[in-house]
């Protein structure tokens, strides 16, 4: 006979990201601990579960001990969106443990969060802060034992109560309480990573029984909100990949620049634009997203130069301002390369873009936390992934110092991530500082090899005729070709 | 419950007149009998306590006479000293000590959910000071 295992529900958390990193939601009925220092986040993170999943028919419990004093809790805790005051004595009770705590150990307590339960059988009990009540009579020389029994009785009530239960306490490693962690079903961790001035704040399911959880350390920000997680950019992403080989061609919105990349950008590509300070790698941007619109596509662009939306010019601005093309806030301290992704999908999914503009990688990588900025490649080779597995077409920006003894496109190795390069150069002639540029690359096309001269005038980017009778030119100073002689 | 100063020394006034002066030092610790039975659950007993000792060390600005307390539950001292006062003394004294209470509570968890917290709590007039109203 088949065997079928017991289906076990998963609940899901309304809490922004969380869902994927535990791999689908919270298995009813599970036994979880929310650990982490102090500061760390969890009795807001316990909070923002409780308001979100408690409801009239589904109570909760939260039990408080002898950690944060529960005045002082509610008044932090209501200032937060999620924190519903109608919910008080309807879907959500608090009870506080601070005397079967202080005088009568983990037994009293037991005693007491038996009664409540048995009493309202919630579907949600929390116990805030557990490691406090841990703590109770540990002189005692049969504590452990204590303890012991107390996980086990408690685990076994709220199961065959069928609640939902977690446990917040302030535990630093995960050697510090291993009865506990070895019981439990669900095991969050909520840390604090500090590098030099940044902090970024970061969550890791480290166990999460019967379903499988998103291994690592996930980002995570508090806002007014309450929390919002930003899992891997790999698997924020849906959408729909454009399918290979790629046919269709978007325009860049400069005929001439269609011309040299074989009738345009293939959909769905990624498209850096390398380039030095000034050299016009914004207005070509600005132009990709404007002619999207012209198409009737939506854009969406993640700027990280200061005074950002005034080098695009008056059309972009229109743009923005029509609702056409999101601008991604990224003036938030301290991002990560999830967060960004997470930012910038979510308003391609809300305004079902098919163009995406990141200006520039540089600005990107001064954004970023410290902490991060190791791994930018790597991290960016996933967001490129995943940006595009939306089915959109990406150009980046990449700020290139003019190096004339050195052809290079990214300052990141990030050349190889991207389906397409276009670079733009300052070159010397006739003692004017004039720009040239080349499509490098368009993976699986044919495209122009030629370097071509441009200029910036009131309308963008016009792409001028190659410097004929010159080389040299990528040494930054051509030199006119000498005449041949006749017979060499 | 209006935990208005004023409007709770006017409700004491009024059943002392109706009942007897007893009345008011009785109605008033029954009021805090009930405010410890909701709020303790949610804030703890010692939160509770904390609250109250404020709320008297606040009136004793203008009762000097009241006790020093520190939790609900030293009503005997309360109570001897209440009753040594005018009516007129215990009544404002009683209210000033309500009033500040919930004036703490508001300025810590906000007034939406002090009002949440409190919304079955009225001055507690015991059944036989209820009764000797009903009488009158």
């Amino acid at each position: 006979m088949t065997h079928v295992p017991v289906e076990i529900r998963r609940l899901g958390t309304s809490v922004a990201g969380l869902d994927p990193i535990l791999g689908g939601g919270l298995p009813e009925f599970s036994f979880n601990i929310i650990a982490g220092a102090p500061g760390a986040g969890k009795s807001t993170l316990a909070h923002q579960l409780m308001f979100a999943m408690a409801s009239e028919s589904r109570t909760a419990l939260y039990f408080t001990a002898l950690g944060e004093p529960p005045l002082k809790m509610l008044r932090y805790q209501q200032q937060f969106e999620f924190f519903d005051g109608e919910a008080l004595g309807q879907s959500v009770h608090f009870v506080n443990l601070g005397d079967e705590a202080s005088t009568g150990g983990p037994a009293a307590v037991l005693t007491r969060i038996s009664l409540e339960v048995r009493q309202r059988s919630p579907a949600f009990v929390f116990v805030d802060s557990f490691r406090s009540i841990m703590l109770g009579g540990r002189e005692s020389p049969t504590h452990a034992d204590v303890v012991q029994r107390f996980l086990q009785d408690l685990g076994l009530l709220m199961t065959t109560w069928q609640a939902t239960t977690f446990l917040i306490g302030e535990y630093f490693s995960e050697r510090d309480a291993d009865p506990l962690f070895t019981a439990a079903d669900g095991l969050l961790w909520l840390r604090q990573s500090v590098e030099r001035n940044s902090v970024v704040r970061k969550i890791e399911v480290t166990k999460m029984r019967g379903q499988a959880s998103i291994p690592g350390l996930h980002t995570f920000r508090i806002s007014s909100a309450g929390i919002t997680v930003f899992p891997p950019a790999s698997i924020a992403a849906t959408g729909k990949r454009s399918a290979w080989p790629i046919r269709q061609r978007i325009g860049m919105g400069i005929d001439e620049l269609d011309t040299m990349m074989g009738g345009g950008l293939p959909k769905g590509y990624s498209l850096l634009v390398a380039g030095p300070s000034g050299s016009g790698k914004s207005i070509l941007a600005s132009a990709f997203l404007a002619e999207g619109a012209r198409c009737g596509e939506a854009g969406v662009i993640a700027a990280f130069e200061q005074r950002a939306l005034h080098s695009r010019g008056a059309a972009v601005a229109d743009l923005v301002d029509a609702g056409r093309i999101a601008v991604v806030d990224t003036n938030a301290t301290d991002l990560s390369v999830d967060e960004v992704a997470a930012l910038v999908l979510a308003e391609v999914h809300r305004l079902g873009a098919s163009r995406i503009v990141i200006d520039s990688l540089s600005g990107f990588e001064l954004a970023l936390a410290p902490t991060f900025r190791a791994d930018f490649r790597e991290s960016m080779a996933r967001m490129v992934a995943a940006l595009t597995n939306t089915g959109a077409s990406v150009l980046m920006t990449s700020e290139l110092e003019d190096r004339y003894d050195d052809l290079r496109f990214s300052p990141y190795g990030t050349a190889f991530l991207t389906d397409a390069i276009i670079v733009q150069r300052y070159i010397e002639v006739d003692s004017r500082l004039q720009r040239v540029l080349a499509v490098v690359k368009i993976r699986g096309s044919g495209h122009s090899n030629e370097l071509r001269l441009f200029h910036i005038n009131d309308d963008g980017i016009q792409i001028d005729a190659m410097l004929s009778n010159h080389e040299g030119i990528l040494g930054g100073r051509p030199r006119q070709k000498s005449p041949r002689v006749a017979g060499e | 419950m209006e935990f208005d100063a004023k409007l709770i020394e006017a409700e004491l006034m009024r059943i002392s007149r109706v009942a007897d002066p007893a009345a008011i030092s009785e109605t008033f610790l029954s009021t805090v009998d009930a405010l410890v039975d909701v709020l303790a659950p949610v804030i703890g007993k010692r939160g509770v306590a904390a609250l109250y000792e404020r709320s008297v060390h606040i009136s004793r600005r203008n009762f000097a006479w009241l006790p020093m307390v520190e939790t609900p539950h030293e009503s005997e001292s309360m109570l001897q000293l209440l009753q040594l006062r005018t009516n007129d003394q215990q009544a404002a004294a009683c209210a000033a000590v309500l009033s500040s209470f919930y004036a703490i509570l508001v300025s810590l968890v906000g007034s939406n959910l002090s009002s949440r917290l409190l919304r079955d709590i009225d001055l507690a007039v015991p059944d036989d000071v209820h009764r000797r109203d009903q009488k009158s």
